[in-house]
């Protein structure tokens, strides 16, 4: 997927342009708080389940190199095949292998965003491979030529008239009118797909350790027949997915799709242990599990953001957040959006690119609240952003100038004297440039701050009007 | 070269949580009752009637085999089935199923009377039939396993699925599934090759947020529950 996390700003104000895009924003991000909320209510002891996957996900890293010597073993005695990752070039490189050895032509994919974050699909078609989305979001952009618009819904943004077109002009027939109709258009077309393809990739929500199961959570069936249909499957995970039991694998199962829709359960889980065994007649002959790591064991090393690893990629992050809900999913530029991409996209991509996403955070914390592992979502913006200023690895530091207006601040900020000398003396200027009073920092080179956000002007401190203002009460009056 | 790229991804990770030990208690802490607790057939059976009217899945009970037999029959009539696949499993032999497909004018399809993958033989039919190892009266979860003569293709491709089950098969719960899943382990050293959970038919709200039924798999999902007496009679 092509990186345009630098342009955050304009394709924010894009998106805040587009009525389409706020109409969605506005019907998605309630409706799904709102199902997950009721979809939580209904467990008999939902603090406990949270609690307990919180303790799984700390559990799991913490004995990280064990589960995934114990997984690679288990996965060989069912019969499947580990590969290991250390950077996208290579998992793309040991799919392309695996292609190329079995003489595959085609490939059916499952929604995956590990898929996305090592750019796949470019790759495989490349090397002259044919390479289907299955997911009928992901197969509507593909058609389209776009990235996808969001996590749960990749092509939301599209009315029912464009997709009507769009199937008309790629698939061919009678321009249909109906979602449902459209459905089964897709359906039918990619039936076809499935039953030629030689190869099925997916990516995995997660993987079980003691038995070598690979998790995956779906509502359409399209992942199930990508693990069914070819004799080859491929499923591409990050090396921090792994729980050690199935104990562990049923609290996940009962948070993940709570927190992603608010089903209660998705509609198809499936749990795959190596390739088909003995008589079986469908399976896959070959299963291979790519564990990739891609900045995750740096990550892992970073006290100040190791936390990020806990993540589950539930997405509901995104729906409390004030930011994401204004500028939507594609202003983040690459795979991962939303509070919980801010974090993520800036350690997997070259940092400067995704400078700004971290910056794009109110520190309101719905992120943090909603989390069904309760990462410290904001805290780990702060660190970003100090990273950022401070660190010359993360290209921070910046000139003894760019720093003294932050240094200034902290002194003014130091002490009650000179905090009220800077306020006075802050009052006084306003009065000077601008009488009324409103909008006095625009002139000058602060208004690169002030031109996006309304300055409240200087008033005089509550502790000097409540003398004036307790007299009007105490006769009645209306307040001023 | 891929043996070293996996020694340098596990070095990195060691370091980076500064070496930890080995520590086998993660395996073993906290372990769920090793029995599963089945719900008894004579407890209601309302709420699952619920949660599968929720899921948008159709529910029927039969008293014994003649009552399970005229639920099929129905499916046949409603959904205009011609053609199917379904599992070899005792409890589907019992209910006679081969004859009263034949009696009712279904075609049994065999991928090897047409010299086809058995993924495409499923695509062709109109109904799928399994029985299922259980549900969870909790969330309507039916558990399908893979085994040979029970492929995964049979809940998927056909538009229609019908999982039949007997009265003694209702968990009480997800976590109820572990101690399930244990006991498949111990007879076979690890887990089938493929448990599908299924809630409900397949489903999509990929276009204009409009939730629609059969995106890939079954549009529609039946679930029949026999009564077990009816069935053990038989065996």
């Amino acid at each position: 997927m092509k990186i345009r996390s630098e342009s955050f700003q304009t394709l924010a104000r894009e998106a805040m342009e587009d009525k389409r895009i706020q109409q969605i924003l506005a019907l998605v991000g309630p409706a799904i708080k709102a199902a997950r909320d009721q979809a939580f209510k209904a467990l008999d002891d939902p603090e406990g389940l949270l609690a307990r996957g919180r303790d799984i996900r700390e559990r799991s890293l913490a004995n990280l190199p064990h589960l995934l010597e114990v997984l690679e073993e288990k996965v060989r005695e069912a019969g499947g095949v580990v590969h290991w990752a250390e950077t996208p070039e290579r998992a793309r490189e040991i799919v392309a292998d695996l292609a190329r050895r079995a003489q595959v032509r085609t490939v059916v994919k499952g929604k995956s965003m590990m898929s996305e974050e090592i750019a796949l699909n470019d790759h495989l078609i490349g090397q002259g491979l044919e390479v289907w989305e299955t997911d009928m979001g992901e197969f509507i952009v593909q058609l389209a030529g776009e990235p996808p618009y969001h996590l749960v819904g990749p092509a939301i943004h599209k009315t029912v008239d464009q997709i009507a077109d769009l199937f008309a002009e790629k698939i061919g027939g009678p321009k249909k009118e109906s979602p449902e109709q459209l459905t089964m258009v897709a359906r039918k077309y990619l039936r076809d797909k499935f039953i030629r393809a030689d190869m099925g990739i997916t990516g995995a929500n997660m993987a079980v350790a003691e038995t070598g199961t690979i998790v995956l959570f779906e509502n359409e069936g399209n992942i199930r027949l990508t693990v069914t249909s070819p004799r080859i499957v491929v499923s591409i995970m990050g090396i921090e997915k792994v729980v050690p039991t199935l104990e562990d694998m049923t609290v996940i199962l009962e948070l993940l799709p709570r927190s992603t829709t608010g089903q209660k359960a998705a509609t198809y889980v499936s749990l795959l242990t190596g390739p088909r065994r003995g008589d079986e007649k469908d399976g896959p002959e070959e299963f291979h599990l790519i564990l990739l790591d891609n900045g995750r064991s740096r990550i892992l090393a970073d006290p100040d953001l190791r936390e990020i690893l806990r993540c589950i990629r539930c997405g509901c992050c995104s729906f409390v957040c004030p930011v994401y809900q204004t500028v939507g999913g594609h202003s983040y530029g690459w795979v991962y959006s939303g509070p919980m991409g801010s974090v993520l996209t800036p350690q997997l991509i070259a940092p400067r690119l995704a400078r700004l996403l971290p910056f794009a955070c109110t520190q309101c914390g719905a992120c943090q609240e909603i989390c069904p592992i309760k990462i410290d979502l904001p805290k780990l913006h702060l660190a970003l952003r100090s990273r950022f200023v401070e660190d010359p690895d993360w290209e921070g530091g910046g000139t003894f100038l760019d720093r003294l207006p932050m240094k200034l601040g902290a002194w003014f900020a130091s002490g009650p004297g000179r905090y009220k000398m800077a306020s006075w003396g802050a009052r006084l200027l306003e009065k000077a440039i601008s009488p009324t009073g409103s909008g006095w920092l625009t002139p000058g080179p602060v208004s690169r701050w002030s031109r996006k956000r309304t300055v409240p002007s200087l008033a005089r401190p509550f502790s000097k009007r409540w003398p004036e203002l307790k007299k009007q009460l105490q006769a009645g009056g209306e307040r001023t | 070269m891929s043996n070293s790229e996996r020694e340098r991804i596990l070095a990195a990770v060691e370091k980076a949580l500064g070496n930890p030990p080995r520590d086998e208690s993660i395996f073993s802490i906290p372990r769920a009752a090793s029995h599963p607790s089945w719900v008894g057939p004579e407890e209601p059976w309302g709420n699952l009637e619920t949660e599968l009217k929720n899921l948008l899945a159709r529910f029927h009970m039969a008293k014994d085999l003649e009552g399970a037999r005229a639920v099929v029959r129905s499916i046949i009539e409603e959904h205009s089935v011609r053609t199917a696949v379904r599992w070899e499993h005792p409890l589907l032999e019992a209910l006679g199923l081969d004859e009263l497909l034949q009696e009712a004018g279904v075609e049994l399809l065999r991928p090897e009377d047409r010299k086809e993958s058995f993924v495409q033989t499923s695509a062709g039919a109109d109904l799928g039939i399994t029985a299922a190892e259980a549900i969870v009266a909790q969330s309507g979860t039916v558990i399908v396993r893979a085994r040979a003569g029970q492929e995964r293709s049979t809940s998927l491709l056909p538009p229609v699925h019908l999982a039949v089950l007997t009265t003694e098969q209702r968990l009480r719960s997800m976590g109820d599934l572990i101690p399930v899943f244990r006991g498949w382990m111990s007879k076979d050293g690890k887990l089938p090759s493929a448990v599908h959970m299924i809630a409900g038919p397949s489903r999509t709200a990929d276009i204009a947020l409009t939730m629609t039924l059969g995106a890939h798999g079954p549009k529609v999902l039946h679930v029949l529950v026999v009564e077990a007496g009816a069935v053990r009679a038989v065996d």
